[in-house]
């Protein structure tokens, strides 16, 4: 199967989604239940100002659980796969630019600061591929789907 | 449209988010200096003063690294394990006592990350000591092995 047919291919984007949504629901339950670690865990990224520190740790396991659970019902399975994939891209910036800094820092991923081990550059790669899943369910689901359909079937 | 939907999604959600920490019996709080977790890094000096001066000492560390060696009458209470610490931190420490939190230098986020959350739970008079235990050492400072001074509930 060629690699442009994956990238729409609704029964992939229905596992991903799947997927992808399991994983949201499982990063906001930890971090729903204990705000107060989360926020230490962000705030340990020193990525936000100080004063953006709790408001971003009470909202984001909401917004995690949200999508994901949009994502697992599929109703708006698109924008569901935006509001993941934004999210993921801020997950790959925070891991990224941490290591880049030296930070040697607990991911706070599923608000459990103090059993993970230290951030590395698999877990970067890691929130690289929850990226590229959440691009699939966006492009899979029609946001770009019936462009592209029309350019490969063109091209074939 | 899909756009518009992600932006609903994403409000409903934070909403829901502000509104669920709004009604919490232990609500995170959103400004103020205890949401900003600012917690003054004292220097060697006054970390000498602030000990001479009757604070307590609080080993961020994990317990094998404090019975290696800590802070002469220093409490342990571990980043990880600070839940379970929580309790005994109560009883030996009130509110308004001064304390001093280490761990191993500026590398180890444990210490600032347990003076934040302890500044957090009520403690009006938390600071760190960033330079950590290596310097405190390494300055003939007075230190002690083991597992402490007092049995451990």
């Amino acid at each position: 199967m060629k690699a442009s047919s994956l990238l729409l291919d609704r029964r992939l984007s229905f596992a991903l989604r799947l997927i992808v949504g399991a994983v949201l629901i499982l990063a906001s339950l930890g971090k729903l239940t204990d705000p107060r670690t989360f926020a230490d865990a962000l705030a340990a990224y020193v990525l936000l100002p100080a004063a953006a520190v709790a408001p971003v740790a009470v909202v984001l396991p909401w917004i995690e659980l949200t999508a994901g659970l949009a994502l697992l019902a599929g109703i708006p399975a698109r924008s569901a796969g935006l509001v993941a994939a934004v999210l993921a891209v801020g997950y790959v910036v925070a891991t990224a630019s941490a290591l880049a800094r030296g930070l040697s820092i607990s991911c706070g991923c599923f608000g459990d600061i103090a059993s993970s081990s230290p951030l590395g550059w698999g877990d970067v790669a890691w929130r690289m591929a929850l990226l590229a899943a959440t691009l699939q369910v966006v492009a899979a689901e029609g946001l770009l789907a019936q462009p592209a359909r029309l350019l490969l079937r063109r091209g074939a | 449209m899909t756009l518009l939907l992600a932006a609903l999604l994403a409000g409903t959600a934070a909403a829901c988010g502000l509104a669920a920490n709004a009604l919490s019996s232990d609500p995170l709080p959103l400004s103020g200096p205890e949401a900003t977790s600012v917690v003054a890094d004292v220097s060697l000096e006054q970390a000498v003063a602030a000990r001479a001066g009757g604070a307590v000492f609080i080993d961020a560390r994990a317990a094998s690294a404090y019975q290696a060696g800590h802070v002469a009458g220093a409490l342990s209470a571990p980043y990880a394990n600070r839940l379970e610490a929580l309790v005994e931190l109560r009883r030996r420490i009130s509110p308004g006592d001064p304390v001093v939190v280490y761990c191993t230098g500026p590398g180890c986020s444990a210490a600032a990350r347990l003076a934040a959350w302890m500044a957090a739970r009520g403690w009006r008079d938390v600071r760190l000591f960033g330079a950590g235990y290596p310097v405190w050492e390494a300055a003939g400072q007075p230190v002690q092995t083991g597992a402490g001074t007092e049995p451990q509930p």
